[in-house]
């Protein structure tokens, strides 16, 4: 347990190390830009100078404020109650560094027409920015833009103010900026030239916080200017003049006077822009990212925990503790027993499994097999009958002619006719070995131990790609994963097939669900909140066959996710608040349960993540994070561990050179399990039920499962 | 022209760089290396006479024309194997293997038609068989031994892989039994001995010694004499946190509980107990169903279990405590058992890590 504790501090640390490198990278990408000595020591003799900025939005957000430059200095006072004050680079020529922790609402960003959203602090000396501006609300930059909030700050920097983000003073000409909001719209001034603009978004880019003034210069010669909410009236009351700026002329502008400052006046309504919808539609905008930036941070939190949960599951097979406590049991006072087999049209296997039953090493007088003939149209039922024949008392038959399709609904119709406590199922395709009845019954001697669950191995391995890929994810999923849950004391999961159920306990709880579309997952869960454990059995081993089609893939993808999710409906909040489960098997149920969210919860993930980026509002680290931890819980380093561990296990090691290709696997569940969640709802919106299906698998055809 | 085959042959290494990560998945998958189903677990693991069975089968098949020899003239027969392991025949009138083993191992598979005698002192490397049966002298060292009537151990013997007889075992003090022992009827192990894996219909540990205990006066309880909430589902009565039963209660329920479990003198419990913590049975306790610790388990003197008995610790067997009937076989299994004299199992017993009979009366 330390073992596997420590490896999640180390998993944990990395992924917050690759975060910090990403971050410092792009930091040390800015001081190489914009920052070095040379310039910063060529910048020095600058003077004293003093700037004043006040801003308004519609909403009565305002801020005002003061810049000052006092030797190496720049001093920004904000007094403000804007959501935001922005620094914005108008200067290419220009360098600063925090000396103070800013806590800012933005981050750092860099690009043309990008606005990156977040929160944060930033720690002293952590940013060297290539030029200051000032403005307010959310607001764009190109090169570095420091967002903070409104307080104080002291910032060493050498100022130069340029025309040109980008060739810096090599027009030598100093404007005057005033953007002015009015009721003929935005009114941008820029050295004494002025541009109206009934419509905002006549001026904004893709972001709608960014206004670039067309007429001072070509694509790439422009000042940006940050206009809070797209609507503000942001002036530079004094604008200071370049530095340096390889010999140009320097114009004078002498510092206003503190006394006249003045505040803002909100604007009225009457003062926006005629056309609201651009206005109205930017201010929403702002909200939305938000939360689509927190959406982000929970989608990144939930992969982590997944990610996590698989190495520990991980280690803890190659290193913990294993757990077999009912393995041991072979000689006992055998219980009666009954096992269910539920047939829907399986004359080529039904004979098969009958005569392994029969034959296994069980007291007879106590086994019954309980072949049920679902509705079968091809000879299974007179097989059956042939059987009962031959064996009464120990080959029970049950024709169901008539209501719900599927199987946790025949399960229900037969469970009249089980008299036994321990009910073992299997399905027709399934062929156990003589010693596995026994196994899968000697969990039951624990008054605790409410269902029983066998591993299952794929028998048709080598068809093609597909059953290869399952034959790992079984793997992985049983050897290690089910394996792990039972070692932590976890919440193993009854799967339908190859496991059984005590009858009480099972019918105390409701009984099979016929409406339940993953009879199996609905059972386990039922069981947990009855406060019966569910164990699983790594060696009572049985072969199936897997699906060969990636259409049967689907289908039975597709069934499971429907179910689980519908598992996830029912129980998720009477396990979170049930007084009979422990707190590690409410957070493990939790998350098995929400396995199959994941997949959409990834996609969202992805085009949040996409969806920020390209609106300007996301720091390339956190996408860094997001791309790498993603990569590695679903599709997928974790997985991959997991699987990796299991044919180490399994001793079958020369199958693991296939991993790579479980990639494309990982790609198609992700999409399988997201329409299915889509057609899910749909159904459920519709009012119509979600009808059960049956799986297409190996050569015998459909089989249950 | 140019810029075209510039960019496909850009897209050609692109795409042979991006398949290399790929190809040891398409070399598997065409070669089909290593494609067959994961084997499922031998029926070796489960059955403890299986080593046993399969290797009587071997000797009938494989040494039978000697055997019918040596019992013929009543001349010991000696050859090799196909695999060139050494074989000795003796005959039932010949029934002591000598020096053999005593001065250096011996690697030679032995086999006798009667009885056996093997003296002190010996490593035997190779499988013995008898068909009737074995005395082993004391300190002698076995890999496996197989006998259709009797084996009997000297003191501070040692057997590497198993033991099997049709009949009985007796193993003399401190005798150390690695892996499986097996019996058609008993096994008698005395003070000191060490195990894995037993089996036989009865097992006794230092002697059969106790006698019954004086009788208990029980009550049957409820629910609420218990003087804990309890949850009762299922004909299962489940208990929140640690629990010390009184003297003589009787419960007919399964008792299960999330604590430990302390069960007074001379209970009785119709069903079957579990506790999460460890579990304490007193004195004269009767359970008439399983006994399940996930911690460690302690029968004090004179207890009595009818199902399994499991622990994922610690097992401890005290004086006179019974598992199982001769008629009902039941398992006893835990990561490590320490059994005083007295103590009588009845069908398997799997101590993982070693069992020990103590050396106290």
């Amino acid at each position: 347990m330390l073992k596997a504790s420590v490896s999640v501090v180390v998993i944990i640390a990395g992924a917050w190390a690759v975060y910090l490198a990403t971050d410092a990278l792009e930091v040390l990408h800015r001081a190489e830009v914009g920052s070095t000595p040379e310039r910063v020591a060529a910048q020095v003799e600058d003077a004293t100078r003093t700037w004043h900025f006040s801003a308004v939005s519609p909403p009565g957000v305002s801020a005002w404020g003061e810049v000052s430059l006092v030797d190496d200095t720049l001093e920004l006072t904000a007094v403000s109650d804007a959501p935001a004050v922005y620094i914005v680079p108008v200067d290419h020529g220009s360098s600063f560094r925090l000396r103070t922790e800013v806590q800012f609402l933005g981050a750092i960003g860099g690009g043309t027409g990008l606005v990156h959203l977040g929160t944060g602090r930033l720690p002293p000396d952590t940013l060297t920015g290539t030029g200051v501006s000032v403005t307010a609300g959310p607001a764009s930059g190109s090169g570095a833009c420091l967002a903070y909030a409104p307080r104080h700050f002291v910032a060493e920097h050498r100022l130069g103010l340029a025309t040109d983000c980008r060739r810096g003073l090599e027009d030598g000409v100093w404007y005057e900026l005033t953007l002015e909001v009015g009721a003929e719209g935005l009114a941008v001034s820029v050295g004494g030239e002025r541009n109206t603009f009934p419509r905002l978004a006549d001026l904004t880019r893709e972001t709608g916080t960014l206004v670039t003034v067309p007429h001072l210069a070509g694509q790439y010669q422009r000042p940006y200017v940050g206009v809070t909410h797209g609507t503000a009236r942001f002036r530079f009351l004094e604008v200071g003049p370049p530095v340096g700026g390889g010999g140009s002329p320097v114009p004078t502008i002498a510092p206003l006077p503190a006394a006249a400052l003045q505040p803002p006046v909100p604007l009225q309504g009457d003062q926006l822009p005629a056309t609201g919808g651009p206005v109205s539609g930017l201010n929403t905008s702002v909200w939305w990212l938000r939360a689509m930036r927190y959406a982000l941070y929970a989608v990144i939190v939930l992969v982590c925990l997944y990610m996590a949960r698989h190495y520990v599951f991980t280690l803890n097979r190659l290193f913990g503790r294993q757990r077999h406590p009912y393995l041991d049991i072979d000689t006992a006072n055998w219980p009666g027993a009954t096992v269910m087999i539920p047939a829907h049209n399986e004359e080529a296997v039904i004979a098969d499994i009958l005569d392994a039953l029969l034959d296994a090493d069980y007291p007879s007088d106590r086994l019954r097999i309980l072949a049920i003939d679902d509705r079968s149209t091809d000879r299974t039922g007179e097989i059956i009958e042939d059987y009962a024949g031959r064996y009464p008392g120990r080959v029970i038959p049950f024709h169901r002619r008539g209501g719900n399709a599927g199987k946790a609904a025949a399960l229900n119709d037969a469970m009249d006719r089980v008299a036994d406590d321990v009910v073992l199922v299997f399905d027709a395709d399934y062929y156990p070995g003589r010693g596995l009845i026994k196994q899968l019954v000697s969990p039951f001697f624990d008054p605790e131990v409410g269902a029983v669950m066998g591993r299952v191995i794929p028998y048709n391995v080598g068809r093609n790609l597909l059953t290869r890929t399952l034959d790992l994810e079984r793997a992985g999923g049983y050897q290690v994963d089910q394996q792990a849950r039972m070692n932590m004391g976890l919440v193993p999961q009854y799967g339908g097939t190859v496991g059984g159920v005590r009858r009480q306990a099972l019918l105390d709880a409701g009984g099979w669900r016929p409406d339940a579309l993953a009879e199996d997952t609905d059972a386990t869960f039922r069981l947990l909140l009855g406060g019966w454990k569910t164990v699983y059995q790594n060696r009572s081993e049985c072969y199936e066959q897997v699906p060969e089609t990636w259409s049967a893939r689907v289908a039975q993808l597709m069934r499971w996710t429907r179910g689980h999710n519908q598992a996830l409906a029912r129980y998720a909040h009477r396990l979170f608040t049930g007084r009979r489960t422990t707190l590690r098997e409410k957070i493990d149920g939790l998350m098995v349960l929400n396995i199959y969210m994941m997949a959409p919860v990834l996609l969202v993930g992805w085009i949040l993540a996409a969806a920020l980026w390209f609106l300007g509002a996301f720091e390339p680290a956190l996408i860094a994070v997001l791309l790498v931890v993603s990569y590695s819980a679903l599709g997928n380093f974790a997985i991959f561990a997991e699987i990796a561990a299991a044919t180490f296990l399994d001793g079958s090691r020369g199958r693991i050179r296939l991993l790579p290709l479980m990639l494309g696997c990982f790609l198609v569940s992700v999409v399988t399990v997201t329409r299915a969640l889509g057609t899910h709802l749909v159904a459920r919106g519709n009012g119509g039920e979600v009808v059960w299906a049956r799986t297409a698998r190996g050569e015998q055809g459909t089989e249950w499962n | 022209m140019e810029l075209n085959l510039a960019a496909l042959l850009l897209v050609a290494v692109a795409a042979a760089w991006a398949y290399l990560p790929f190809m040891p998945g398409v070399c598997e998958l065409l070669e089909l290396g290593d494609c067959e189903p994961v084997r499922v677990s031998p029926e070796a693991d489960v059955n403890i006479r299986h080593h046993a069975q399969g290797f009587r089968a071997f000797v009938r098949a494989e040494i039978a024309r000697p055997m019918i020899w040596s019992r013929a003239d009543g001349r010991r027969q000696e050859g090799r194997l196909a695999d060139g392991t050494p074989y000795l025949v003796l005959p039932e009138a010949d029934d002591d293997a000598g020096t053999l083993g005593r001065s250096q191992p011996s690697r030679t598979l032995l086999v006798a038609t009667g009885s056996l005698n093997l003296p002190e002192g010996a490593v035997h490397l190779a499988e013995i068989f008898a068909e009737g049966p074995i005395t082993g002298g004391a300190g002698n060292t076995y890999r496996a031994l197989l006998s259709d009537d009797t084996i009997e151990l000297g003191a501070e013997s040692r057997t590497l892989r198993w033991l099997d007889a049709a009949h009985a075992i007796r193993a003399g003090e401190r005798t150390r039994l690695d892996g499986r022992a097996s019996a058609g009827h008993s096994i008698e192990l005395a003070a000191g001995c060490r195990f894995e894996r037993l089996w036989a219909p009865r097992i006794v540990f230092g002697g059969d010694r106790c006698g019954p205990l004086a009788p208990f006066e029980r009550v049957a309880a409820t629910p609420a004499d218990l003087g804990v909430p309890v949850e009762v589902t299922s004909g299962r009565w489940l208990v929140r946190g640690p629990l010390v039963l009184g003297a003589g209660a009787l419960i007919e329920a399964d008792l299960v509980v999330t604590g430990s479990l302390t069960v007074g003198p001379g209970s009785r419990i119709a069903g079957s107990l579990k506790s999460h913590g460890s579990l304490r049975l007193d004195r004269g306790v009767f359970v008439e169903g399983s006994v399940v610790s996930a911690m460690d388990l302690h029968l004090a003197e004179g207890c009595e279990v009818g199902g399994p008995v499991l622990a994922e610790g610690l097992v401890v067997l005290g004086a006179g405590c019974r598992i199982g009937t001769p008629d009902r076989l039941t398992t006893i299994s835990a990561q490590r058992m320490r059994i005083d004299p007295g103590a009588v199992v009845h069908g398997s017993m799997w101590a993982r890590d070693g069992g020990l009979i103590t050396e106290a009366a």
